[in-house]
């Protein structure tokens, strides 16, 4: 499919005869959303210096070239610059889709009509946005979407939370592969480098279903795009600097489609210290990460397209060293606190106990053969190997030995069928999933989950159909899992256990879509999802540092069975006002959670509450609102809002960790180009989070925070010179420094957030 | 037809591939050096006499077995000196922890408290290399007759020099717990 997209997009040729600087290139611009033609969309030839500016049909017309290579430059005013490499041998006529800026409510992922699926519900973030939050971590940049929002350990770990779901609920999905790391830990933010995406999609319906990876909440898809095919070497080099922990971020992109083959490469290093609450420093929140990926496509004919991938990511973080305690003593004394203990007067970039070093590699193998122009059959092979160190402070020597170190290598297989060539489109395919998970000895501690094998087959089929006006997709998965796990007895003399576990699971989804005008659409999408329980909720023993509580798995837990429906409707009233409402409803049953046992546990640390994994039925029930007003050509406001309710039915009581209400509104202006300063923008943004009030006070060892408003800002523009791009931004985050904390961040027990952040962002594309 | 052939065959090579792969893995049992399972309180009257011991002792860390502790009776009026006794008896032959803390005694700081209704006065009698006390060494009065619980908190990097810590107040002494027990004593 990727190949018939590129020629879609890198134009078509029709041939005319060839005289001596004759030639002409035509071409018509369109929105890649709306499909709209755009106007006063600017085309620069980059060797001719010559230009043009598209008129209202989005037509453009270069005259009096000679044959030769160029490079055309397009850019609008609310698009992500596109550009294109032109082998211009005759008369050429060029259709080019732009990528909408910011704030597209629908997916924009690729330009294809078939691509628009039948009542999926998806969002995404386009380049655009993901240069804009550079240097941000995957976790930060997707709680900008509506219905996402991010569980926190401390500003430096972040969870994406969709629709209320988290951790071992949300697949994400590094380049097509199921991430697989320790996702089960609310402190383990996802491996990913966000340099390497052009785009993160976030899908909450049917359509995740080809990608497995055991979920109940959605899919988070992280994706490289597809090398541009371009003989030239092009690139672009990013530096951000930050005022929260004086953090620097470096990332350099080259790419170019050589004689043999089109390659990639992406390098980032990123280190920062100390970030800084209004009024103290927070010790030990520094980071280090560096990441390096590659790719290289290879066609071999016109039928057949090969990819290799390889991403290295490496981090190293601090965790604020106030949050490290003994017991549930500490915890409350910790609670009370002006400031948190051990807090330094001055900046440090020193990373000390407690830390966290993370490793993760991943390899991909892509090949993907092209019958014809509808049938195609893809091989898929993913291995990845992630090991997480955490250190804590300890006594002796120790605090550089381990507390937790976990070994984890993966590998998938995926072959996928996909026919386009009736009315009906048909994906289909098998998959095989290994996983072996070991703890690596020398920690001197009992492990918190056990060494395990997970063998996991599995096959899927995907159907969808329909006419411009009515669309459906329907979509259905089973995986078999083995479990084989070997635990360590929590009793004299240390033996080593071994269990075993079949699970069965499932997931059915549909979908329908309907344009109910010209300027309606409205999808229902509904899925029933059998998910098997996770090694942590069957094993998971000791205990948990951050709320100081002892974690138990129970190993007869059942799958969890979920049913949920998402009605989602998007109205355009003229040209002006365009609105993406998104109701969901899900019920659970056998709901893993933990329990609080009546009894506390004696230890020689004194006496620990106990949580045990247990089941209930719940119904977790929301609305993602957004909404966009274009007040004129160069004012644009944007308003979001997101509401989730969760209910524990079985104890008729609230469920626990779920994001409060939240409002956010922007104003954007773009002023037309100012003299050297290409479109120059300035955004106001306001962030209300409302205080979580859905909680009974025995549910929480502390209430909730209040309510909170971020007010940020950002001031950018770009420089153009010869075939070279200077973007450059200013951006503000928690412009006023207001003091607060917010609900789910798991250090809100022991510090304030993060106080004003300013941030630097140059970004030179070549 | 050469599809759903194609198909099968990548799926077997593959599966054969992965499950050829697969070892069985073998577990270390870890060596839980850090363990703290036993505390042993000494105390020995100033005047002569029968020491009393009050202990703490869980072999199998935390989980496994239940905890025993063994509390004491204290004779009213009498001054002790205590001495601390820290092991790790999950190993064999069990580590004696009370050296380890010895030799980072400025990182470790022992706490004592009584609860209302029994009379104990604690003062540290030794030092750490700063001066500051530990607490593995401390001397206990026993008041008037009574019943109550003598907890011994073990604190990991205290602040030692915030106000009241050098005294015994907690308050202040920030650090991780990593001994908190609780012991009936009675004085009579």
């Amino acid at each position: 499919m990727k190949y018939w997209l590129s020629v879609l997009f890198c134009g078509m040729l029709i041939t005319a005869h060839t005289q001596e600087c004759q030639l002409v290139v035509r071409g018509t611009i369109y929105d890649e959303f709306s499909t709209q033609p755009l106007d006063f969309a600017e085309v620069y030839l980059q060797e001719g210096e010559t230009g043009t500016v598209s008129d209202e049909a989005g037509n453009f017309v270069l005259e009096n070239l000679c044959p030769g290579d160029y490079h055309l430059r397009i850019s609008h005013v609310t698009c992500h610059p596109e550009r294109v490499f032109l082998q211009l041998r005759a008369d050429t006529v060029l259709v080019i889709r732009l990528q909408h800026h910011a704030e597209s409510i629908e997916g924009v992922v690729v330009t294809s009509q078939r691509q628009q699926r039948a009542g999926q519900s998806q969002q995404t973030l386009t380049r655009q946005e993901l240069e804009q939050s550079a240097g941000k971590s995957l976790g930060e940049l997707v709680s900008g979407i509506a219905g996402v929002s991010s569980i926190k350990s401390g500003s430096g770990i972040v969870k994406p939370v969709i629709q209320g779901l988290t951790g071992n609920r949300v697949a994400i999905l590094n380049n097509g592969l199921v991430q697989a790391g320790q996702q089960w830990g609310v402190d383990h933010a996802p491996e990913i480098d966000p340099f390497t995406a052009d785009r993160v999609t976030v899908l909450k319906g049917v359509e995740s279903i080809a990608y497995g990876g055991n979920t109940l909440g959605g899919a988070i898809l992280v994706e490289p795009g597809n090398i541009n095919n371009d003989p030239h070497l092009h690139g672009a080099a990013q530096y951000v600097l930050a005022s929260q922990g004086r953090q620097q971020t470096v990332s350099a992109r080259v790419e170019k489609t050589g004689a043999w083959a089109a390659w990639r490469l992406v390098g980032t290093f990123k280190e920062g210290g100390d970030h800084r609450s209004p009024d103290y420093w927070l010790r030990n929140t520094g980071v280090r990460e560096r990441n390096v990926a590659a790719q290289v496509q290879k066609n071999f004919n016109d039928h057949w397209f090969n990819t290799v991938y390889y991403s290295f990511f490496h981090t190293e973080l601090g965790i604020l060293r106030g949050a490290h305690i003994g017991n549930i003593t500490d915890l409350q004394e910790a609670i009370g606190r002006p400031e948190p203990f051990f807090t330094q007067s001055d900046f440090s970039n020193k990373l000390e106990e407690p830390r966290q070093a993370v490793t993760h590699h991943l390899l991909k193998y892509n090949s993907k053969y092209f019958f014809n122009a509808s049938q195609s059959l893809q091989f898929t092979y993913g291995g990845q190997l992630n090991r997480r160190q955490e250190y804590d402070v300890r006594r002796g020597d120790r605090s550089n030995q381990a507390a937790l170190d976990l070994q984890l290598l993966a590998h998938f297989v995926d072959v996928q069928y996909l026919d386009e060539s009736s009315k009906i489109r048909k994906k289909m395919g098998v998959q095989f999933r290994y996983n072996d998970n070991n703890n690596k000895p020398g920690t001197g501690v009992l492990p918190l989950i056990p060494d395990y094998n997970l063998y996991q087959p599995g096959a899927y089929a995907i159907w969808d159909g329909g006419s411009e006006k009515n669309s459906w997709q329907l979509g259905g998965r089973y995986d078999f899992t083995a479990l084989r796990v070997a635990a360590i007895s929590r009793d004299l003399p240390r033996r080593v256990e071994r269990f075993s576990h079949h699970f069965h699971q499932f997931s059915l989804g549909a979908g329908v879509q309907n344009r109910v005008g010209k300027s309606w659409v409205s999808k229902f999408n509904v899925g029933l999802t059998r998910r098997t329980p996770e090694v942590n909720e069957l094993y998971s023993a000791g205990l948990h540092q951050g709320v100081s509580g002892i974690e138990e798995g129970r190993s007869d837990l059942q799958p969890e069975l979920s049913f949920k429906g998402i009605w989602t409707n998007v109205v355009h009233i003229g040209d002006r006002f365009l609105l993406e409402s998104s109701l969901y409803y899900q019920l659970i049953d056998n709901f893993i959670y933990l329990q609080p046992e009546q009894e506390f546990r004696l230890t020689i640390r004194g006496a620990f509450p106990v949580f045990a994994y247990a089941q209930t039925p719940a119904r977790i029930a929301g609305l993602d609102l957004t909404a966009k007003y274009k007040l004129g050509e160069q004012l644009e406001w944007l308003g979001r809002y997101a509401l989730v309710r969760g209910q524990d039915r079985g104890h008729d009581q609230p469920l626990v960790y779920l994001p409060a209400d939240n409002l956010m509104m922007s104003l954007t202006y773009r002023t037309p180009d100012w003299g050297v300063l290409k479109s120059p923008n300035l955004r106001v943004s306001g962030n209300y989070v409302f205080e979580q009030t859905r909680l009974l006070p025995e549910q929480d060892l502390l209430a909730p925070p209040p309510a909170y408003f971020l007010l940020n800002m950002s001031l950018g523009t770009e420089l153009n010179w010869k075939q070279k791009t200077l973007h450059v931004s200013v951006q503000a985050e928690n412009l006023l420094n207001i003091r607060y904390r917010d609900y789910l961040n798991r250090l809100r027990y022991y510090a304030d957030e993060e106080g004003r952040n300013i941030r630097l962002n140059l970004r030179y594309e070549f | 037809m050469s599809i759903s052939n194609n198909i099968l065959w990548f799926t077997v090579l593959s599966l054969l591939l992965l499950f050829a792969s697969c070892g069985d893995d073998d577990v270390v049992l870890p060596v839980e050096e850090e363990l703290i399972t036993t505390l042993t309180a000494v105390l020995t009257p100033s005047g002569g006499g029968a020491a009393v011991t009050l202990s703490f002792t869980d072999p199998d860390g935390d989980g496994g077995a239940v905890p025993v502790i063994t509390g004491g009776i204290l004779a009213a009026n009498t001054s002790y000196t205590m001495a601390l006794t820290l092991l790790n008896e999950s190993v064999s032959p069990a580590d004696d922890i009370t050296a380890e803390i010895l030799a980072e005694n400025a990182a470790h700081q022992f706490f004592f408290a009584a609860s209302p209704g029994l009379e104990l006065m604690i003062a540290y009698a030794d030092q750490d290399a700063n001066g500051d006390p530990v607490g593995l060494a401390t001397t206990v009065a026993a008041g008037a007759a009574g019943t109550g619980t003598f907890t011994i908190t073990l604190r990991h990097e205290p602040d030692k020099g915030a106000a009241g810590v050098a005294t015994g107040d907690l308050t202040n002494a920030g650090g991780e717990t990593d001994i908190e027990v609780a012991f009936p004593v009675t004085i009579q």
